[in-house]
């Protein structure tokens, strides 16, 4: 199963009694991974966000402004 | 001199103990632990500036007249600087535990940044020595191992995230939950409380609601087994950095209401005495403090902690404020701050106060078991005991006695519009609560060495010094 099912899996799952040999950390450690992923995601976005915003053709600013 | 003794809270950590010698505080090391201690004081990581305090200077024990007192086995032996009355993150104010839990998460960044990792996210490793923070487990630094998971992530926001949303977001002051379960308040039990408005913010959503749910599926699901296999080496060193920064930059601009007062957090300004009483108390107070050169008072019921700064301003080297209403404790926490007192303010019901709990009732300790004081004042405070707790009056004395040497003591007159206000309404059953049977309780324990009136209706401050026992 690949992360991003397992994730889906877990999160949408019904709620059940919390077990008494349950390690304590597994919501933590999962919960850190999709948050660390988005974190990632970001830093990821801003590294190359230049470059995702020259991929998209724009109006230079310059161009715009020069008189008739 | 006394001999070397073994800190009975210091065991969840086999690397190694605390012991107390000569009021001095040693820490054994050996194994792994003395290498990662070794490794984490040439990175550099303990001479870093921390915004929010620091950790605390240790040093190496080369000394074998001291390594031979300690009957432990080891291969290094530290001495910690001493920080002054132990205290627990249940007595802590929301701002406290807010610097605690920013100072937390400066030194994991820290840590990081030199390939350290934390092994615990404790908020016990964390002693406020005046306003300041300061990190007391040496051990608990150990290498990073490339895309490890944040282990202290949970315990993180059981003892510091959680605590500090229950009282921001939901008005409901952490401490009393903390005090009952010593290791914070769960994610599960939080998200209980929180309205959907509020499990939907973004930031509660992602640290909260989601480990706590997952959490609750774990069971069913055999997660645990997965989570195992997918939480080898999954997290990159980059986005633990950022989830430590996120976490930094939210519970920094975690705060309370603004503009909610409590009934004492303008006693400073509206209370029942006038300024030519304030500077009659100032006087008496100046005098004792003077005259007997306490290193240590405590303030029982310090309010904005005003007489706690004139006890500090007469020459007192520290002081702690005690005082029941939390507003008021981040008021005092506030003041000291920004005068920078040695001024430690704590969270107490003195009618209940701290009691001893933790494994076998030895770990975390009571208050009184944990008295260091010379001197106390007592300002104000006996009324809210005596009649507003049914405390009778002679074990008033009794207790407040037992907690120093000496001590300043005012008495309230049942005249008084304060005591007024507290019997409005309820019968008066309080007929010996008068100055006369109040200094005949004090003078079984103490002499009375001096007393002024300093109301007209009569208020009265007392300096006794206990009887030799």
């Amino acid at each position: 199963m690949n992360r991003f099912s397992f994730i889906l899996v877990a999160v949408f799952l019904s709620s059940v009694p919390a077990h008494a040999y349950l390690d304590a950390g597994t919501g933590s450690i999962i919960a850190q991974l999709i948050i660390g992923g988005a974190a990632g995601f970001m830093v990821v976005m801003k590294l190359y966000w230049h470059k995702i915003k020259s991929f998209f053709p724009q109006r230079n600013k310059d161009e715009t402004d020069r008189p008739e | 001199m006394q001999s070397a003794h073994a800190e009975p809270g210091s065991f969840r950590d086999p690397s190694g103990h605390i012991w107390h010698l000569d009021n001095r505080i040693f820490r054994t090391v050996k194994g792994d632990a003395c290498e990662f201690f070794k490794a984490a004081t040439k990175s550099g990581l303990f001479d870093v500036p921390f915004v929010h305090g620091g950790i605390v200077n240790t040093t190496i024990v080369e000394d074998t007249s001291i390594i031979d007192q300690i009957d432990d086995s080891f291969e290094l032996l530290l001495e910690h600087d001493k920080v002054g009355l132990v205290n627990y993150p249940y007595e802590w104010c929301f701002d406290q535990l807010k610097e605690a839990a920013l100072l937390h998460l400066e030194i994991l960044r820290e840590a990081l940044d030199r390939d350290i990792m934390l092994s615990d996210a404790s908020a016990y490793n964390i002693q406020f020595c005046g306003t300041t923070p300061y990190f007391i487990d040496m051990l608990s630094f150990r290498p990073y191992r490339e895309g490890e998971v944040w282990n202290g992530y949970r315990q993180f926001c059981e003892q510091f995230l959680h605590p500090l949303l229950l009282q921001s977001e939901l008005g409901v002051p952490f401490n009393n939950w903390f005090k009952g379960t010593l290791e914070g308040i769960s994610g599960q039990d939080l998200v209980k409380l929180l309205p959907l408005r509020k499990k939907i913010k973004p930031k509660i959503a992602a640290h909260v609601w989601l480990a706590a749910t997952l959490q609750k599926n774990a069971a069913q699901q055999n997660l645990q087994k997965m989570a195992a296999k997918e939480t080898r080496q999954t997290l990159p060193k980059a986005s633990m950095r950022n989830i430590f920064v996120s976490l930094y930059n939210w519970i920094s601009k975690l705060s309370l209401e603004q503009g909610k007062k409590s009934a004492w957090s303008d006693y400073d300004k509206n209370n029942s005495y006038s300024d030519q009483e304030a500077s009659a108390k100032t006087a008496f107070i100046t005098r004792a403090v003077k005259e007997s050169k306490p290193e240590t008072v405590w303030d029982m019921g310090c309010n904005s902690g005003q007489f706690s700064e004139v006890c500090l301003t007469a020459g007192a080297k520290n002081a702690v404020g005690f005082d029941f209403d939390l507003k008021t404790v981040g008021i005092a926490f506030q003041r000291s701050k920004d005068k920078k007192l040695n001024l430690l303010t704590l969270n107490q019901d003195l009618a209940n106060p701290s009691p001893a709990h933790g494994w076998a009732g030895t770990e975390r300790k009571s208050l009184m078991a944990r008295a260091n004081a010379d001197m106390t004042i007592a300002l104000a405070l006996i009324h809210h005991l005596v009649i507003g707790r049914n405390i009778p009056l002679d074990y008033f004395a009794g207790w407040l006695v037992s907690l120093a040497p000496e001590g300043i003591v005012e008495f309230v007159p049942k005249n008084d519009p304060m005591v007024q206000i507290l019997l409005q309404n309820r019968e008066d059953i309080f007929t010996d609560y008068t100055l006369e049977n109040f200094e005949q309780a004090l003078s079984q324990h103490a002499q009375i060495k001096r007393s002024d009136v300093i109301t007209e209706d009569g208020r009265t401050l007392i300096h006794f010094v206990r009887n030799e026992r």
